[in-house]
């Protein structure tokens, strides 16, 4: 987010204003000028000038003249018009909802780009502590249990060319989770699965291939570690397995 | 809102570091008329028709889509010269996505009027050539309209899109009419521009708009305009229900309701209640 002038100015303007839309992650965010300034880097003058356009426009908007600025209707718009015209999101959605109340705990559906993972949708739990993915997230395979699933269900060669791209190697424990994924068409991380990746919940993640053999998603739970049992575990396993498949089958 | 307390942020600061300002704000203006292009019936555009529906040069198009699409808010099929909207607008979805002053506003009246008719309320606002509906409280029937935040219907179809449409200049709802294809889109959703326009003047002349029978058979609403003090329709509330339990009668009654409505709403956003 710095000022360095490295690619024209009308794109760089550009950037400065998804820069600016990046300051508002935060679910109840309200932010004043001079809050948006701090978190962007930017000069309070290009901020200021921005800003306004945006608001003017719709993608921000302003509590009142000199008020603080929040997301605005066309943000609002955006994600609905994604999700109703992505084919894979509509073809899952009835089987993730359905997944989802069988097993009471959110269910997201991670969608494949490439090399990165992206959080696309997702049917929310009834419980009142869970964990909230971030959607529109992009990750790269291997982190994440979603991510990984895809990794373990690609073949020998585009498995190696993917780590190949990457900083890290798979250790012998990610070797021994994804040989268990591959066989069972299923990955679950337990919450001490990897040294140095402790996490106080588990992750189930099962694929989804398409009948001509496409790795494109997965469907991912993250479990607490509070409410976490074998048996949820297993159920999870077992709920999330048949309704990737069944989405697969359709796909 | 406090006057004064926020009044120095009114002035435009003078610390300048992009040159020229009309040059640089076509360009964010252009960002987000780029995205607002995308629509249901038009989910991929290719850049050719992109600068011709933005009128700019398709050598400017084509940079700004690149920018868009590093950014994930466009993405590419593949090589082809075909975008849609990126993964990237998903992570606005779960933030508050409102002015606060309109939602903030219309909740304690959305739910007054809510127990007030025991049918569901619905707050929408205009954007571009949609009617979206932002908000809702249902009613406690089982049998009640029901809707989803986000939900959207062109401008002239149902009682709330057709107040929306009320609010605009005479030129705009022209210009609207002649760039929107009117087909049904639902149950009788209508096709004929006079009959909107009829439409459009009562809504004016009486302040509120009745339907029946129009997006779905056996749905009636009611919607009012939601103005601030200059005139402006910042948005619509309507109560809708079924038509054999929100009759006639009913429905004559949740007039004078809305039009309350309306008026605290006035009153509460102009006091920053």
């Amino acid at each position: 987010m710095s000022d360095a002038p490295a690619t024209p100015q009308t794109v760089r303007v550009v950037e400065r204003a998804i820069d600016i839309l990046h300051c508002f992650q935060g679910p109840q965010d309200s932010l004043t000028l001079q809050q948006i300034v701090e978190r962007s880097g930017l000069q309070k003058a290009t901020a200021f000038r921005i800003a306004t356009t945006l608001a003017h426009a719709g993608i921000l908007s302003q509590s009142g003249p000199g008020g603080a600025y929040m997301l605005g209707y066309l943000t609002l718009r955006m994600p609905n018009l994604i999700r109703s015209s992505n084919e894979l999101r509509n073809t899952a959605w009835a089987n993730l909802k359905e997944v989802g109340a069988l097993i009471n705990e959110t269910v997201v559906l991670v969608i494949r780009d490439g090399d990165d993972m992206i959080n696309v949708d997702k049917v929310d739990s009834l419980h009142l502590i869970d964990e909230m993915p971030v959607m529109g997230e992009r990750r790269k395979l291997h982190l994440g249990a979603a991510g990984l699933a895809v990794l373990a269900s690609l073949d020998a060669e585009a498995a190696s060319a993917y780590w190949r791209g990457q900083d890290a190697t798979p250790d012998a424990e990610l070797e021994a989770i994804s040989a268990d994924a591959k066989q069972r068409g299923v990955l679950t991380l337990h919450p001490s699965a990897a040294p140095g990746r402790m996490r106080p919940y588990a992750q189930v993640a099962a694929p989804l291939i398409t009948s001509a053999g496409r790795i494109v998603g997965a469907l991912s739970v993250t479990i607490p570690e509070n409410r976490l049992s074998a048996k949820l575990l297993a159920r999870c396993e077992l709920h999330l397995k048949a309704s990737a498949d069944a989405i697969g089958s359709r796909l | 809102m406090a006057p004064g307390l926020d009044q120095p942020e009114m002035r435009e600061p003078q610390t300048r570091d992009l040159g020229d300002d009309r040059y640089n704000v076509e360009a964010v203006e252009r960002f987000v008329r780029i995205c607002a292009l995308f629509s249901t019936e038009r989910p991929a555009l290719s850049s050719r028709e992109i600068a011709e529906l933005i009128g700019i040069p398709l050598r400017t198009t084509i940079k700004l889509l690149a920018t868009l699409t590093e950014r994930d808010l466009l993405a590419r099929d593949g090589q082809a010269d075909c975008y849609r909207l990126g993964f990237g607008w998903l992570r606005f979805g779960a933030a508050p996505r409102m002015p606060i002053d309109i939602r903030r506003a219309a909740a304690p009246i959305m739910r007054a009027l809510r127990d007030q008719t025991n049918e569901t309320v619905i707050l929408a606002v205009r954007i571009g050539d949609m009617r979206v509906n932002v908000d809702y409280v249902e009613s406690r029937h089982t049998l009640r309209r029901v809707t989803h935040r986000g939900s959207e219907t062109p401008l002239h179809v149902g009682a709330g899109g057709r107040t929306l449409l009320a609010g605009l200049p005479d030129d705009e709802v022209a210009a609207y009419l002649a760039r929107t294809k009117l087909v049904n889109i639902g149950y009788n959703t209508p096709t004929d521009p006079e009959r909107i326009w009829a439409d459009i003047h009562i809504t004016r002349a009486q302040g509120y708009f009745i339907l029946t029978n129009e997006i779905s058979e056996g749905g009636a609403s009611v919607s009012v305009p939601l103005k601030d003090y200059s005139g402006e329709t910042l948005g619509t509330l309507t109560v809708g229900g079924p038509l054999f339990r929100f009759d006639d009668k009913a429905r004559q009654e949740a007039v004078p309701l809305l039009m309350n409505a309306a008026s605290k709403f006035l009153y509460d956003v102009e006091h920053d209640r």
